[in-house]
């Protein structure tokens, strides 16, 4: 009767590192492809590119989706690593743990 | 055995490093975004009579819009407080560029309405697009460049 409770345990211990290093690689990404404005002096530089195009310019809209994007980013990013810091406690920190149990 | 074990540890705590690096690199990064004031930077270049892109502030609350023009013997800086009422019109109150300065305030949805202007000529300046917009134009004879500052 252990047995398969210990597997499902162990399937569900799996799903999790997947899971943390799912999204670490999300927030990785996110802060890869995100719009990337370049900060100088404490402001957002818009792309000079941007002003010399026929296109409107919405500089708001701009730093609010840059903002959006690197929270998210931050949040999955430091919520993965801190989750996988806990998850291998075991490799990292054998003798802690050791001492703990 | 032993370095099998060795190896793996190192590897282990390699990866460790590695995350952990990425991980406040990426905090970091989000920190300096999130903290920075609402504040955009825009540098123009623009060739005898031309306009730049147009330029959107925020609706219903004081905007800062500062300009400068930095071509040498044209040099100069303005601004003004500026308001959008979205699909209406731009107002604004500020002081045009030296010399000599002066107030300007009005308000208009109207294209090609003057707003403020950034050199020592009075003829590069930021002027209305649409109710909604406005372009830095430049009505001088060679080119011109520049920055304008928007802060909301």
């Amino acid at each position: 009767m252990e047995l398969p409770v210990k597997n499902k345990r162990n399937a569900r211990r799996v799903w999790l590192g997947l899971l943390l290093w799912a999204g670490l690689a999300a927030g990785l990404l996110a802060q890869a492809f995100g719009p990337h404005l370049k900060i100088q002096n404490n402001k957002f530089v818009i792309p000079p590119s941007l002003l010399s195009g026929e296109k409107e310019v919405h500089p708001d809209e701009m730093v609010t989706r840059e903002r959006r994007m690197q929270a998210l980013s931050g949040i999955l990013t430091l919520g993965s690593g801190l989750g996988l810091g806990f998850y291998y406690r075991q490799t990292l920190f054998p003798k802690a743990t050791l001492k703990g149990d | 055995m032993r370095v099998y074990k060795k190896v793996r540890r190192f590897g282990s705590l390699f990866l460790a490093a590695v995350v952990a690096i990425l991980t406040l690199s990426v905090m970091v990064h989000a920190t300096q975004v999130i903290t920075t004031p609402n504040a955009a930077f825009f540098t123009y270049s623009l060739a005898a009579g031309a306009n730049s892109a147009p330029i959107t502030p925020v609706a219903n609350q004081s905007v800062l819009v500062m300009g400068t023009q930095t071509t040498f013997g044209f040099r100069g800086v303005g601004q003004v407080s500026m308001l959008r009422i979205a699909g209406s019109f731009l107002e604004w109150s500020g002081l045009e560029s030296c010399c000599p300065s002066a107030i300007t305030s009005s308000f208009s949805g109207v294209a090609g309405t003057h707003i403020v202007w950034l050199d020592f000529s009075h003829v590069v300046g930021i002027q209305v697009n649409t109710p909604d917009t406005f372009v830095v134009h430049n009505g001088a004879a060679g080119a011109r460049t520049g920055n304008v500052t928007l802060i909301w």
